[in-house]
């Protein structure tokens, strides 16, 4: 996918930024897909991007999709001379959010919200916000700690006093 | 790369999720663990907050906010010593303006309050006037507030927060009484539009403050001059507001069942221009502040929701508070009007509601359900007459959409003309309807806006017990405290200016007579009293819109006293003295104000002319 990804851009035009995985995996993007990411277009805009851009809170199989979802978001300025972008509709494009998110396994839906975050590529955090949302909605706090396997840290005199706060969330 | 799991999810992201989420599902959040439970903001809904602060001088004095998140209640001067959040500093304040979702300003002598809803922490802002502001508004980021004195000369002065939350020293204008003077309009908040500051007169003028120019102060503008063809409406019912489509709006409310209107002001030609249609929105007034919301429901659309709090007598041990919702048609006079009095009555609404299916959001896509009927459990526990709580707010913020959907059925309820007499029906199951009158009364024009409303209320709700008798107009339970204060009364007729003092006379003397046979029958004293009271407000009006003359007030007096006090359920159960205190309060009411000084005065009584008086014989 990534050489897909690289590919499907280098005849894009524009200059390649080099995005390095924190397990070494190299990924050559335009800038146009790259600055989707405010913090590397922050970066472009310093011009440091020169030797790559190492993102070591991201691994390699996440950046894939993070480059992948970049790839067909990408703007206009990626989309010229490209006939694939320009085929793509947008409800496409949507499809595409839809089955990338709801395929999604927990842990690797909580890597990619850290990578969306931590890039800070708005529309994909949104999304996968959206979709952490959706699972919590209507869940019980235990359901929740079973969803998200997330251990249960309050002592029960506090658990205890947190219901009795909100007493009128919690009765059934 | 270390493994991490949901529990470490950075709270940026996490807010993020938890805005995409119910707010009824952030306390189940919070309960996950440590780090979510830091995530989730102390909910208090902001944007529902100056929809519901909407309140009057008169019984301004205790008010309370619970907020769920901090278990604790946020408490206004109360009578027995404040909460320790404001330490009984706000004793005498009065509410002056919500803003930012969870600030309000209280306006007191000498100072400002600034309380932070969420935290209950209470800012003190004192400044040089003596007196407090007649109007304190909040910039949109709640970063500075403007006090506006429309005491003529209009004066204004602002103050800025700093980064750290304190405020800073007022900047206030010195007085020059060349200044413009305005009779401003006393319910309704200045409104900032398009970053300016405006100013309603009771005529309809405006007034426009630049924050930009503070030098140069108010001015008025030469257009609007009036309301146009509803220049007649009463000054004390009239609420500006700044529409969501970035119009300057006011809705005038007309009296005793006159159709609600609402205009805008047309920017071309400066004038106010009718509206016919709110396009699907909802209008929600209240004393200082409206707001206007798109709404979904079908039904709510192009409504206007009157919020207005009433204050009960210090005797009754819960709810000192009440949210009064009238629902009103767009523009015809048949009101339908819908009024939740007291916690067990909403409690039994709610119930009723939830019984027929109303509020089931929860139940088809999740196990969980998501009870409304026990709303009441969650509020502050109502002990005694300092612990009582306020629930309409705590329900309205957090089970707005409910609640918005529940009108529906409400208002079937109501129309159904298959069903028994509405409300019979009513008061039998879900709602009790009764208009609350303030327990002390003083000269300021909030008494008698509230007074007003309060004959509106009436009138409206006579429109629609069209054929009830008057056995049915008494409350089921009318030993109770609190229907012992709700009384209805017949509708006074208008009366044709041009008619004669005679045949007005006459007419009065009917309604009286039919007054009195009804307050016979039950409690009697209370209610002689409050009729009398009301009916003298309704008929005499202020002087100039009925064109009473001072010789016709007299009358009306002698004429009152007299029947009051030969009723026989006045006298028998010790009601004269009742029922005079009530007419020497009609009396105070029905007075002319002067506007003095920064407050409204009575001008003395014109000399009693000498009429015979049935009560006090004639000196020989």
């Amino acid at each position: 996918m990534a050489a897909a990804a690289a590919e499907a851009t280098t005849d894009g035009g524009g200059k390649m930024i080099i995005l390095i995985s924190a397990d070494g995996k190299r990924f050559e993007v335009t800038e146009a897909v790259a600055s989707q990411s405010q913090l590397i277009s922050n970066m472009i805009e310093d011009d440091c991007t020169e030797n790559g851009v190492r993102l070591p809170n991201v691994d390699g199989d996440i950046l894939t999709m993070v480059v992948d979802y970049c790839n067909m978001h990408a703007g206009d300025a990626a989309a010229a001379g490209d006939t694939m972008k320009a085929s793509s509709t947008e409800e496409e494009l949507k499809k595409f959010d839809a089955e990338l998110v709801q395929a999604l396994e927990n842990p690797v839906l909580f890597k990619l919200i850290l990578a969306a975050n931590f890039l800070n590529i708005k529309s994909l955090l949104d999304m996968t916000c959206q979709r952490v949302a959706d699972m919590m909605s209507g869940k019980t706090p235990e359901q929740m700690r079973e969803t998200f396997s997330i251990e249960n840290d309050f002592t029960p005199e506090e658990e205890a006093a947190i219901r009795q706060e909100n007493a009128w969330a919690f009765d059934d | 790369m270390e493994e991490r799991d949901w529990s470490s999810l950075p709270l940026d992201v996490l807010a993020a999720i938890l805005e995409r989420l119910r707010w009824s599902s952030h306390p189940s959040v919070a309960l996950t663990c440590r780090h979510w439970r830091s995530a989730v903001p102390p909910f208090y809904p902001a944007w529902i907050t100056p929809l519901l602060l909407s309140t009057a001088r008169v019984g301004a004095a205790n008010l309370r906010y619970y907020s769920p998140y901090y278990h604790k209640s946020f408490e206004v001067g109360d009578d027995e010593g404040g909460s320790p959040a404001l330490g009984g500093v706000a004793r005498g304040a009065r509410i002056c303006c919500a803003s930012a979702g969870r600030h309000l300003a209280l306006g007191m002598s000498g100072a400002v309050l600034d309380a932070d809803l969420v935290t209950g922490v209470v800012r003190k802002v004192p400044h040089a006037h003596k007196d407090m502001f007649d109007f304190i508004i909040y910039s949109d980021d709640a970063h500075r507030m403007f006090g506006i004195n429309a005491v003529l000369p209009l004066s204004v002065a602002y103050v800025n927060q700093n980064n750290d939350g304190d405020w800073e020293d007022w900047t206030l204008t010195e007085f020059d009484p060349t200044r413009p003077w305005l009779r401003a309009s006393p319910i309704t908040n200045p409104v900032i539009h398009r970053g300016l500051i405006y100013l309603l007169d009771e005529q309809g003028r405006l007034a426009v403050y630049d924050p930009c120019k503070h030098e140069e102060g108010f001015e008025i503008l030469d257009k609007p001059m009036s309301f146009g063809i509803f220049k007649h409406y009463d000054s004390h019912n009239i609420y500006m507001f700044e529409s969501d489509q970035d119009e300057l709006m006011v809705v005038l409310v007309g009296q005793r069942g006159a159709p609600v209107h609402v205009v805008k002001l047309n920017e071309n030609t400066m004038e106010w221009d009718k509206v016919d249609s709110l396009q699907g929105r909802a209008l929600f007034t209240g004393t200082h502040a409206s707001m206007m919301k798109k709404i979904e429901l079908e039904w709510m659309q192009n409504r206007k929701v009157l919020l207005a709090p009433r204050k009960r007598g210090k005797q009754e041990l819960c709810c000192c508070f009440f949210f009064i919702l009238f629902l009103l048609p767009f523009v015809s006079v048949p009101s339908r009007l819908l009024l939740v009095s007291s916690l067990s009555v909403l409690h039994r609404l709610l119930r009723l509601l939830a019984s027929r299916g109303v509020f089931s959001e929860h139940t088809s896509s999740s196990p969980r359900r998501f009870s409304l009927t026990t709303v009441s459990r969650t509020l502050v526990p109502a002990g005694g007459g300092s612990s009582a709580a306020s629930y309409a707010d705590y329900v309205l913020q957090h089970h707005q959409d409910e609640l918005v959907r529940a009108w529906s059925l409400l208002h079937e309820a109501v129309l159904d003309p298959a069903g028994s007499e509405p409300f019979a029906r009513a008061n039998a199951g879900a709602l009790t309807c009764e208009p609350v009158v303030p327990d002390t009364t003083d000269g300021s024009t909030r008494t008698r806006a509230l007074l007003e409303n309060d004959i509106f209320v009436m009138a409206t709700y006579r429109t629609q017990g069209r054929e009830r008798s008057e056995e049915e107009f008494r409350p089921r339970t009318a030993c109770s405290r609190t229907h012992r204060r709700g009384v209805w009364s017949e509708r006074p007729r208008e009366r044709e200016p041009t008619a004669g003092l005679g045949s007005a006379a006459s007419t009065r003397r009917r309604h009286v007579a039919r007054v009195t046979k009804a307050a016979v029958g039950g409690h009697g004293e209370s209610r002689v009293g409050v009729v009398a009271w009301r009916l003298g407000d309704a008929w005499l009006g202020p002087g100039r819109r009925l064109g009473a003359t001072e010789v016709d007030a007299a009358r009306w007096r002698s004429e009152h006293w007299a029947t009051v006090g030969r009723s026989p359920g006045a006298s028998r159960q010790a009601g004269v003295g009742r029922g005079r205190r009530w007419l020497i309060e009609a009396r105070r009411i029905r007075r002319r104000w002067r506007w003095e000084g920064r407050i409204w005065r009575p001008l003395p009584l014109p000399r009693r002319p000498q009429i015979p008086s049935p009560l006090r014989p004639p000196r020989a």
